[in-house]
């Protein structure tokens, strides 16, 4: 099964251990969480940290923190993710509608402002595609569940 | 030192400082209460109590002062933020016979206010942003001169019915000076139908250093050195210092005395701060006064020696026998950080879930208040900080290090974190240097905003994540919600404790 990484709102091909990789390292899960890997070739030692839940994943390796999706990819090669799920993730207010129904938007473009906790943010396209219905209005108070617009992606 | 009998410290708050407060209590003998809001129940400071209440909310003043009577409680902490700098609440826990680990409410009513600190400030000497207002119409250009020269060039022209920055114009010279006000009166008349005008020195590139102090009340304090909190996203603080590097010791030791001039003039009682912006020529300017004890105290503790809770407790204590500390100079050099379940990557956006996993840097030099354990559920309810990490050694430079260490050695797993935003803190030249202002984390100077925030693993390090999938030991091991119980959460340890040697294809 092939997966893809979401990382940061953007989508990155996961590279599977290649033939090499697995049989150059042999990988030790240490008390206390961190992950050793050792080089049996040359003997290189490297720590690093992998867990995952359901689909999230948190990674440390090479002094870098990353958190993110791991999502299986389908025969057609996209992710099987739902990108019409827009709902809001925690209470809020709905401070500007940046798109209207019928539009069609790139990935990573600003559909609508929520405002929360004194701070202001995008909720952005996670993929290109079409907005299909904005089901909120500006000034609307947010609950978390509650379904933000309708967008159906583009065809790949 | 002798303790009254019986004394019972609530910490009108919660997480890590009502955690960090529990510590001082413990240590000075002293039962402790923690109170609890709904969606809060999880919180680690609820486990540490010796006792429990719950809150409608951590703002009820009212309510907390209740349960506080109906426990028998001695005295109250109020922490940062919340109720910490609400006179009327000071007021209520004072009146009900508790003693309020603070300064006195009429300090902070005097000191509360931007303004009136300001007039505060300026009555005894201590500098503040120089400004003026006046009508172009009934000024001459002498008086312009005049006006102008005082406030100081660079300088904003602000219309003074006015806003925001709506109409706010830089002037540099004074031949600039005259136009530009002229097209600022005339908007300004236009917008908000009074032509006033409102002059303010423009402090560029500027610090934020500010003075802890701590006074008995009664008008004697000392100061406990400065701070440097000048990197900032959107003015929250991120990365905390003591001492300030490359400051002037002409600024220094004007920092220190004027601080101490504003504890005496409001006969400072308990912990507090004095903010002041600096410029690159070590000008410096008064901007408020915190009455309470701040997020950073602890690079302040680091350096001083001195444990300003230990300190608040012991006032409260014996008033009247109550003996300031004594410093000569700050002992080498302390950083803090500030850990957030949030995503630099997405606006910084809160990031919830349980934790699942915890490692936590520790060794020479390292201290951790946190407020966060492995099964607690993070929501939005509250603030997003789970933890400071403070680190301290004998030179800045080793500090510096020492913070890349500290984070290299923490993981947080089960919710997103700024780890790694803090990580390209501490590794960047600039603050490496030293050499920052409140505008650098903001500023295109820094990868930290607007998406360009975006760190991915290489193939190779994917290929590292893909083999741990393989081996089938990428699990966290926490329940997917809830606390876990301490059942569970030894099973898990247990778990975690299993080792997979040697596992090839």
């Amino acid at each position: 099964m092939k997966f893809q990484a979401k990382l940061s709102g953007k989508k990155h091909e996961w590279t599977e251990a290649s033939a090499e990789t697995r049989n150059e390292w042999s990988l030790e899960k240490r008390p206390g969480g961190w992950i050793v890997a050792t080089n049996t070739r040359t003997n290189e030692r490297m720590r690093f940290f992998y867990a995952r839940a359901k689909q999230q994943f948190w990674a440390k390796i090479h002094g870098q923190d990353f958190f993110g999706e791991r999502l299986p990819v389908n025969r057609a090669g996209s992710a099987n993710e739902s990108a019409s799920d827009f709902t809001a993730q925690f209470p809020g207010k709905v401070r500007k509608i940046l798109v209207s129904d019928g539009q069609s938007v790139e990935e990573n473009a600003p559909l609508l402002m929520i405002e929360a906790m004194k701070m202001e943010f995008a909720i952005k396209a996670s993929n290109a595609g079409t907005v299909k219905k904005v089901l909120v209005t500006e000034g609307q108070q947010l609950t978390p569940g509650q379904k933000l617009l309708d967008f159906e992606d583009a065809k790949k | 030192m002798s303790l009254k009998p019986a004394q019972k410290l609530m910490v009108a708050n919660r997480s890590e400082i009502a955690c960090r407060i529990f510590q001082a209590a413990y240590e000075m003998g002293i039962s402790t209460v923690a109170i609890y809001a709904p969606g809060d129940e999880g919180a680690r400071h609820v486990t540490m109590a010796d006792e429990v209440a719950s809150v409608e909310s951590y703002l009820d003043a009212q309510a907390i002062v209740e349960v506080a009577k109906r426990l028998k409680v001695t005295m109250i902490h109020p922490g940062y933020g919340f109720l910490s700098e609400r006179s009327h609440f000071a007021k209520l826990v004072e009146e009900a016979g508790i003693q309020f680990l603070g300064p006195k409410a009429e300090t902070m009513d005097a000191m509360g206010g931007k303004i009136a600190a300001k007039e505060i400030a300026e009555r005894i000497g201590v500098p503040t942003v120089p400004w003026a207002k006046l009508d172009l119409s009934k000024t001459s250009d002498a008086e312009l001169k005049k006006a102008s020269d005082r406030v100081g060039y660079p300088l904003l022209i602000k219309a003074h019915a006015g806003g925001g920055g709506k109409g706010m114009r830089r002037v540099d010279r004074f031949e600039e000076l005259k136009p530009q006000a002229e097209i600022a009166a005339r908007e300004a008349l236009n917008a908000f139908g009074d032509g006033t005008l409102f002059f303010e020195h423009l402090v560029e590139d500027p610090r934020h250093i500010e003075v802890q102090v701590f006074g008995d009340g009664t008008g004697k304090g000392i100061h406990l050195f400065e701070r440097e909190c000048s990197l900032q996203r959107r003015h929250q603080k991120v990365w905390e210092e003591a001492p300030a590097p490359h400051l002037l010791e002409s600024t220094r030791k004007g920092l220190y005395e004027s601080a101490l001039k504003l504890v005496a003039e409001t006969k400072y009682r308990s912990a507090g701060t004095i903010e002041y912006l600096v410029n690159s020529k070590g000008d410096f300017f008064f901007i408020e006064m915190n009455t309470r004890l701040q997020v950073e105290h602890p690079v302040t503790e680091a350096v001083s020696g001195v444990d300003l809770v230990h300190e608040q407790i012991r006032l409260a204590l014996t008033p009247g026998q109550y003996t300031l500390p004594v410093l000569s100079h700050p002992h080498g050099h302390a950083i803090e950080v500030r850990v957030y379940a949030e995503d630099p990557s997405q606006g910084f956006i809160p990031c919830t879930g349980t934790v699942n996993h915890l490692i936590w840097a520790s060794g020479p030099g390292i201290r951790l208040d946190r407020g966060i354990e492995v099964g607690q559920v993070m929501g939005t309810s509250f603030d997003s900080m789970c933890a400071k990490l403070i680190v301290s050694a004998p030179t800045r430079d080793m500090a510096v290090k020492r913070m890349q260490y500290a984070l290299r050695e923490t993981v947080i797993s089960g919710i997103g974190t700024n780890l790694e935003y803090l990580t390209t803190i501490a590794q960047h030249p600039r603050v490496i240097e030293g050499k920052v202002n409140t505008h650098f984390l903001d500023s295109t100077d820094f990868p930290g905003d607007g998406g360009e925030f975006s760190p991915m693993p290489s193939a190779a390090e994917f290929e590292m994540f893909s083999l741990v999938e393989e081996l089938g030991i990428s699990e966290a091991r926490s329940s997917s919600g809830g606390v876990a119980p301490s059942d569970t959460t030894a099973k898990l340890w247990q778990g975690l404790r299993e080792i997979i040697g040697e596992v090839t294809e």
